[in-house]
């Protein structure tokens, strides 16, 4: 059942897409985001709040989900369980585990002393690096 | 001038402009002798195999070849994407070809093109078209594939 308001997209259930997702208004599902038969989309909304996200690529201000597995992520903040994905470019990451190609972050905060932060690029506090020009 | 459009199994074709209404997904190569962009300046996605066209404005673009000459668009996501300048927040792709860059991402293999002013630059290889080129960036990492994965301590 899907109830939608001013600012609010509500899926009480999995949300199965079938092509991309692209929405003004905060996602929240009581339920994981997913493609129909294991096909992958692009997601964009203002917040996204769900249990597992499973996409192709996410764009979004917040997202707060216990499992995201993706292509790419760009989000100011990510609260989440366990990361698996791409490239990571976030102001704020607050996860369990990362496992991602490249991460570009302000902050990050491990739930845990435990969890990890797996990357082949992994650049921190990127907000103080300056713009410079570079010599080949 | 009305716009023509030629459909083959192959080709989309379109003689003039491409003026988007909502989101562009098509399994074809899409030919467009003109510019992309949407009605009234809004922007939307554009997904095809290849792209061809004279500029393409454009929200978010996926696709495996690009050819135009600008592009400019939020997200960028190809294998190939030949043109004279490109103006994007993120560009992911395999290689890159172009005049001069102006973006907050690029994340590719090869980037061969005059200037780039990016926020940050991961890449395999920058060839410069001429030694006046410059590379401006506030992060800039080469050679990316011979970085290992590894775990960070925080």
């Amino acid at each position: 059942m899907t109830t939608e308001t001013e600012t609010e997209y509500i899926v009480n259930g999995d949300l199965i897409l079938e092509e991309d997702f692209k929405i003004s208004k905060n996602l929240i599902v009581h339920g994981n985001i997913k493609g129909k038969d294991g096909e992958r989309f692009n997601i964009d909304a203002l917040d996204i709040d769900a249990l597992d996200i499973d996409a192709r690529n996410i764009d979004a201000r917040n997202i707060n989900a216990w499992d995201i597995n993706a292509g790419d992520i760009n989000a100011w903040d990510i609260n989440a369980g366990d990361i698996d994905a791409g490239d990571i470019n976030a102001g704020n990451i607050n996860a369990w585990n990362i496992n991602a190609l490249d991460i570009i972050c302000e902050t990050r905060i491990k739930k845990l002393k435990e969890c990890k932060t797996k990357a082949r690029i992994y650049i921190k506090n990127k907000n103080k690096i300056e713009r410079k020009e570079y010599d080949d | 001038m009305k716009t023509k459009i030629t459909e083959t199994e192959t080709e989309y074709i379109v003689n003039g402009d491409l003026i988007l209404t909502e989101d562009f997904k098509i399994s074809k190569h899409l030919i467009v002798h003109g510019n992309i962009k949407g009605k009234d300046g809004e922007r939307f996605n554009i997904n095809a195999w290849n792209i061809d066209a004279r500029n393409i404005d454009a929200r978010n673009i996926d696709a495996l070849d690009i050819d135009a000459r600008n592009i400019d668009a939020r997200n960028i996501d190809a294998g190939n994407i030949d043109a004279l300048d490109i103006n994007a927040w993120n560009i992911d792709a395999r290689n890159i070809d172009a005049g001069n860059i102006d973006a907050r991402n690029i994340n590719a293999g090869n980037i061969d093109a005059r200037n780039i002013d990016a926020g940050n630059i991961i890449c395999e290889t920058r060839v410069k078209k001429d030694k006046k080129c410059k590379t401006i960036a506030i992060i800039y990492i080469k050679n990316k594939n011979k970085i290992k994965r590894k775990e960070h301590d925080d």
